[in-house]
């Protein structure tokens, strides 16, 4: 699931600014860098365009990944300010239209399923950005602790107990047993 | 920390998050960027690689040309002996020799006959024309055609 040898072992060729390097990265990260940038923009198009913007970062950033000691992490370091970046630039329009398109098909496939999706989903963005994002990076995006505290520059101790934390509020939110 | 250390409700809840449906990326993602990477790096491309090995080919020939253009100017328009020429010396006294016989010859003409008849080369002599002199009449004239025998008898004549 966590192939970090794997994607580590293209930094060679990313410096040396090989296509075939980024396409490999894009197959290994690309999935979930997109479900991240989704979880922190709540828009498809939007987070198809940072998705995109990271990997020119990426490019043009390509002979200093020489010092870089964990791809991944620094990959979704770099969607994290991208989206960042962006969603300060875009105000929240569509903020929960996919979502809701998304439950509404749902819905029509397995009524409670779907609806307790939707309930997740909404309780979810209505979390603070930093807890929603410390859940995004866990589970859309399957980063480890160390690589979230790596990508949110804090310790992979405080990554699991902000996790923790954000969970517990959102069943709060939730209120009542899953 | 071990995330088995969740208490039941939140590790259900968890659960519940990594069931639900994900959006997955369009299809054309992956070519849009990495289409965007290659237009970054146009020179990384075989087809810039290709146009570039045109562009220097191109470039080497139109500096042999320009040298080739140059080398010919500076060919015709100087004095080198670049053709193994007699020496000036040489062709100097012949041309003396020349105006001795036909007064009417320039000192420019009679270096030039004197160069033509050293070269070894089967070539044409033509006279230069010249404003004021007899080879400015009209042809057919009687007094052109004279001067044109005598010429050319003088020619002959220092030739042997």
């Amino acid at each position: 699931m966590n192939d970090q040898h794997a994607v580590d072992a293209l930094l060679p060729g990313l410096a040396e600014g090989r296509e075939g390097a980024y396409a490999e990265l894009y197959d290994r990260l690309g999935r979930r860098l997109f479900r991240a940038a989704c979880g922190m923009l709540d828009s498809q198009d939007e987070a198809e365009d940072v998705v995109q913007e990271v990997f020119m970062s990426l490019y043009r950033a390509r002979r200093s990944l020489a010092n870089v000691r964990n791809l991944t992490a620094y990959v979704f370091t770099a969607l994290r300010y991208a989206a960042i970046k962006r969603s300060r630039e875009l105000r929240a329009r569509q903020r929960r239209k996919e979502t809701a398109d998304a439950a509404d098909q749902a819905r029509q496939a397995d009524p409670v399923s779907a609806a307790r999706s939707a309930e997740l989903e909404q309780a979810l963005a209505a979390l603070p950005p930093a807890q929603r994002e410390v859940i995004v990076l866990k589970i859309d995006a399957e980063l480890t602790f160390a690589q979230i505290g790596a990508a949110l520059d804090i310790s992979p101790n405080t990554a699991a107990s902000r996790y923790r934390y954000a969970l517990e509020k959102l069943r709060a939110a939730l209120g009542k047993e899953p | 920390m071990d995330e088995s250390n969740l208490p039941n409700e939140v590790a259900r809840l968890e659960g519940l998050l990594r069931a639900r449906p994900l959006p997955e990326p369009s299809p054309g993602l992956r070519d849009r960027v990495l289409a965007a990477i290659c237009r970054e790096a146009p020179v990384h491309s075989p087809v810039a690689a290709r146009g570039g090995l045109v562009r220097f080919a191109a470039a080497v020939a139109a500096l042999l040309l320009l040298c080739l253009n140059l080398s010919m100017s500076a060919v015709n328009r100087t004095d080198w002996d670049v053709w193994g020429r007699p020496e000036r010396a040489d062709v100097a006294s012949q041309a003396q020799e020349l105006r001795q016989l036909l007064p009417e010859l320039s000192e420019r003409e009679a270096l030039r006959v004197a160069r033509v008849m050293g070269s070894g080369r089967p070539l044409l002599l033509v006279p230069e024309i010249r404003g004021g002199s007899a080879w400015a009449a009209a042809p057919g004239s009687t007094g052109t055609e004279t001067t044109r025998r005598e010429l050319t008898n003088g020619i002959r004549t220092a030739v042997d």
